[in-house]
């Protein structure tokens, strides 16, 4: 298998103003040690809540955000030192697809001249040619083509997202991040919308960066999983092996909250993990879900946990194993 | 019209609502002769996607839609055998917060940032049931620990922002709850906005709270996991009608209108789609509620559709007793 | 229920024709009163300065010493003639044409100047943009009229330096403005994807974020122009923007204020022709901000 992208123990930290004068520079850390491979073809999922990283580290890898440390290498090269010129170039195969159907296309723009955009600024063919191209891709994505002089707020949050989604096509692109890229979505458009993501990928095999907060959606398309808590992965394993065998507690806690849609299911009262989400800004010492954690022993509040291969191919950080 | 179960039963009954909202682009159908009962004790989900109508019936029961664009143009809502909507704004204040409650997705905008929770909450009491300062203080507190805040003495101190989603939430459940006799609570998407470990932690608490407190609550949400988890029964709304209504482990198990078996279908989670590649999507969109036809508004994305379905809106059909959906084909199609 | 049924062909009619940005925006102007007073105002006021030549019923520089200071409605002179027998309607007329002039021009300046360092300083933030806001700070510490007199002084009295003035002292509430909006802008996702799309800082802040935020610029333009009208005049009356013979309002106020007494309409009509010029931006403007702010909307 090749590898597309090489993560190496990638810090992406913020500095936060503080309230007031008395207070020191926080900084949050919202990536903060990550490292993992995309092999090309397949579809890695990133599975966390709110504040874990998940987005920050979908836009580091593209250099959307600047790194803190670590290494991102997109087809052996490191994206970090890239020039501005050879970062645009590199550009073209990597793009993103964006949770917010409404924030995340240009309201002044029609649907044509946002997908002109990339095709004027890369060359990709001749002026006269963009007419034609518009309408291959609006075709492709499941849009009328006689629709692309209308602007985004004419069109209903599924459409949008698909407009999206074309805008990132434009440029033929092989690696794609999807940041949250169905959550906005109503449940019978976000079926539709996952089904296109499947298709696209098995008609130009892209290989998906797949992050979303919804366990199902993540488990139903990806064929490997990383699981993210605080700014660290703390479980990964391919999809059918994670969902035998959840290793972490966070893990666990995460699936036996997701709620299943099986009404009788839930007279068996299954273990729910207590307590909030610490702020990424000061995270607790040692392994970082130890205060929500039913199995936590002494080391666990002194020492964050080494990435470990607990079962073939199954990594966890987790003093348990 | 003759009433088959008790009456004393039941604790709200919507009978035949229609609300419009008129706007300059034309008249927004919003909900269209929705009618249900919530017996006392009962979870009633409200469930569809947006755009449906199941948060306006909601909001209709405590007139808080705006108004204008939005009117109720016909439908009587009965709430203990009154109907809430010949009362005057005065009265029907007297029953908002007090005997019908509601919580929101963003309690953040419900709570009020430059005040102590417990206060806000005292305040309840103070204002609806005329208790002393210190009383009503007391009762705040004893609130907050029917939520489960921990150390809510400390807590009933803290002003909102200093709470995260989950407490804040939990804050707005003991708002809602600020009543000697709480009657029914309107939940309005209440666990959207929360990370599902906490989302597992309030819906328990919702339940634990329905076994310790007579409470009847009104579910709107989206997300069928948390039907699934929650109700004890299922109206499912498209387009501003009633399409099914059924107990949830018959909705579940036996889903009879053709777009609730879509909307199951569609959900990612579903059992039958291990190892498969493609879920099975509902073609289309939500139609345009300006523009609704004279027959049944799912008939262009249903795939069981015939001539019958674009002829006129679809009567009841009582499958078996509490099961009824509003289609034509009657569930006999395959 | 009848109304309600509509044949297939035409509800895929009224999909296809869902109303545009236009129609919304006359929809919003038909509900609000003032605004289309205002907008009456504007066009009456352009039309007749755009015609002066045509409409004006004699040349406002034309003396006729016989008439001096005779009352509205006398022989051909509608409101009457000035204290050098100047036919006071006529001046009237062309000192609209003045007027406007000035508030295009000095809203021009102040619109190019503070949006290119309102977006600029907005878009890179940092320590450029720390420094142009203090630079704007000071500038916003000089009481306005002070600040454009300072710059007169500096330029010469004239109307053409009135003009560069008073778009000088405009500059830093578009600045402010622009480099607000620009920053609520910039992080949108369409920025971000248009980034990763290869687009440059140019491409991002001019073609892609400047026309985001063109509605509050307009609110602020349209108020801009009517504010620009009545510095002018007062300029002129301070003898420091247009000077004598020109038709220009401040001037024909400043100059026959002492005939208060005597012939009240040689000051009382390029007065009023002020107030009602002043009004009608104003009224516009209001009604724009109204329209564009989507929490009024229905």
């Amino acid at each position: 298998m090749n590898k597309i992208l090489e993560v190496n123990d990638l810090k992406t930290h913020f500095a936060i103003q503080p309230e007031n004068m008395q207070e020191k520079k926080a900084i949050l850390k919202a990536v903060d040690g990550v490292s993992f491979d995309v092999h090309e073809g397949e579809i890695l999922g990133v599975v966390g809540e709110s504040g874990c990283g998940k987005s920050t580290l979908g836009r580091t890898v593209l250099r959307l955000e600047e790194k803190t440390e670590g290494l991102v290498k997109y087809k052996g090269t490191d994206i970090y030192s890239l020039s501005k010129s050879e970062l645009k170039k590199a550009r073209t195969s990597m793009q993103m697809i964006f949770q917010d159907p409404y924030s995340s296309l240009n309201p002044r723009k029609k649907v044509s001249s946002i997908l002109e955009q990339p095709l004027r600024i890369h060359n990709v063919c001749q002026s006269n040619e963009i007419s034609a191209r518009i309408d291959a891709l609006l075709d492709e994505i499941g849009l009328n083509p006689k629709y692309k002089g209308r602007f985004p707020h004419q069109f209903s949050g599924g459409q949008r997202q698909r407009i999206g989604i074309a805008r990132a096509l434009t440029l033929n692109p092989e690696f794609i991040v999807c940041d949250e890229a169905v959550s906005a979505l109503d449940v019978s458009v976000q079926a539709q919308i996952l089904n296109l993501l499947l298709d696209l990928q098995e008609r130009y095999s892209f290989t998906y960066l797949f992050i979303a907060h919804d366990l199902s959606v993540v488990e139903f398309i990806s064929n490997r999983i990383m699981v993210m808590y605080l700014g660290r992965i703390v479980e990964y394993a391919d999809k059918s092996e994670l969902m035998k065998n959840h290793l972490h507690p966070y893990t666990q806690a995460l699936f036996s909250a997701f709620p299943s849609t099986d009404p009788r299911g839930r007279e068996n009262k299954k273990q729910i993990v207590m307590g909030d989400v610490p702020s990424p800004i000061n995270p607790p010492t040692g392994c970082h879900f130890h205060p929500r954690c039913p199995f936590k022993k002494d080391i666990c509040m002194k020492e964050y946990p080494e990435m470990k291969e607990a079962a073939p191919g199954h990594f966890t950080a987790c003093h348990l194993y | 019209m003759t009433e088959k179960m008790n009456n004393d039963e039941i604790l709200l009954s919507i009978k035949d609502l229609e609300v419009n909202f008129y706007t300059y682009r034309g008249i927004v159908q919003a909900v269209r002769s929705v009618s249900f009962d919530i017996k006392k004790g009962e979870t009633l989900a409200l469930v569809g996607e947006s755009g449906c109508g199941k948060s306006v019936t909601a909001h209709s029961i405590n007139q808080l839609i705006p108004m204008p664009p939005g009117k109720i143009d016909n439908g009587e809502i009965f709430f203990e055998g009154k109907d809430l909507l010949k009362l005057s704004e005065k009265e029907i204040r007297a029953y908002r917060g007090d005997r019908i409650s509601m919580i929101f997705q963003e309690p953040m905008t419900s709570l009020n940032p430059v005040f102590q929770i417990g206060e806000q909450i005292a305040d309840v009491f103070r204002t609806h049931h005329g208790l002393k300062k210190d009383e009503s203080w007391e009762r705040a507190v004893k609130l907050l620990e029917l939520v489960k805040i921990p150390s809510p003495e400390k807590q009933a101190r803290s002003y909102p922002h200093q709470l995260s989603g989950g407490m804040r939430q939990r804050a707005m459940i003991a708002m809602a709850l600020a009543s000697p006799n709480p009657g029914l609570m309107i939940a309005d998407e209440p666990t959207t906005a929360l990370d599902v470990t906490i989302q597992a932690q309030i819906l328990r608490l919702l339940a634990e709270l329905k076994t310790e407190i007579e409470m009847s609550v009104l579910l709107i949400t989206h997300d069928m996991g948390v039907v699934a988890e929650t109700a004890d029964r299922v109206v499912v709304m498209y387009a501003g009608r009633k399409v099914e209504e059924a107990d949830v482990n018959d909705l579940f198990e036996n889903p009879r209108h053709p777009y609730t078996l879509g909307l199951l279908n569609s959900l990612p989670s579903n059992e039958k789609y291990r190892g498969e590649k493609r879920l099975e999507a509902i073609k289309g969109q939500v139609p345009d509620l300006l523009t609704i036809k004279g027959w049944c508004p799912f008939e262009n994305r249903c795939e069981y559709a015939t001539d019958i379905c674009r002829q006129s809106f679809p009567e009841r059909t009582e499958l078996s007793p509490g099961h009824s959906i509003w289609c034509h084909l009657e569930g006999k199609y395959e | 229920m009848s109304e309600n049924i509509m044949p297939a062909e035409k509800l895929q009619e009224t999909m296809d024709k869902e109303p545009g940005r236009v129609q919304e925006a006359l929809h919003q102007l038909r509900k609000n009163k003032g605004a289309i007073a205002g907008l009456v105002i504007i066009i009456l006021f352009l039309m007749t300065a755009l015609l002066a030549p045509v409409i004006a019923p004699h040349d406002p520089l034309e003396q006729n010493i016989s008439l001096r200071k005779s009352a509205p409605l006398t022989e051909g002179y509608i409101l009457g003639a000035d204290d050098l027998g100047r036919d006071l309607l006529s001046r009237i007329i062309y000192g609209g044409r003045i007027s406007m002039i000035i508030g295009v021009v000095s809203v021009g300046i102040a619109l190019v100047f503070g949006i290119l360092i309102g977006v600029i300083s907005g878009y890179y933030g940092g320590w450029l943009d720390r420094i142009v806001m203090r630079l704007i700070d000071i500038m916003l510490a000089f009481p306005y009229v002070l600040l454009t007199i300072v710059i007169v002084a500096i330029l010469g009295p004239s109307l053409t330096n009135a003009m560069i003035a008073i778009g000088i002292s405009q500059i830093p509430q578009y600045v402010r403005m622009v480099r607000a909006s620009v920053l609520a802008e910039k992080e949108a996702d369409y920025v971000t994807a248009e980034r990763s799309l290869g687009a440059s800082d140019l491409e991002l802040m001019f073609r892609s974020i400047l026309p985001n935020c063109l509605a509050p610029i307009s609110v602020q333009a349209t108020l801009g122009v009517g504010e620009a009208i009545l510095s002018s005049a007062a300029l002129s009356f301070l003898g420091l923007g247009a000077q004598p013979p020109t038709p220009e309002w401040g001037l024909m106020i400043a100059s026959s204020r002492e005939f208060i007494t005597t012939a009240w309409w040689i000051v009382t009509f390029p007065g009023i022709a002020t107030l009602l010029a002043v009004l009608g931006f104003n009224l516009f403007g209001d009604g724009l901000r109204d329209m564009l702010d989507p929490k009024l909307r229905d």
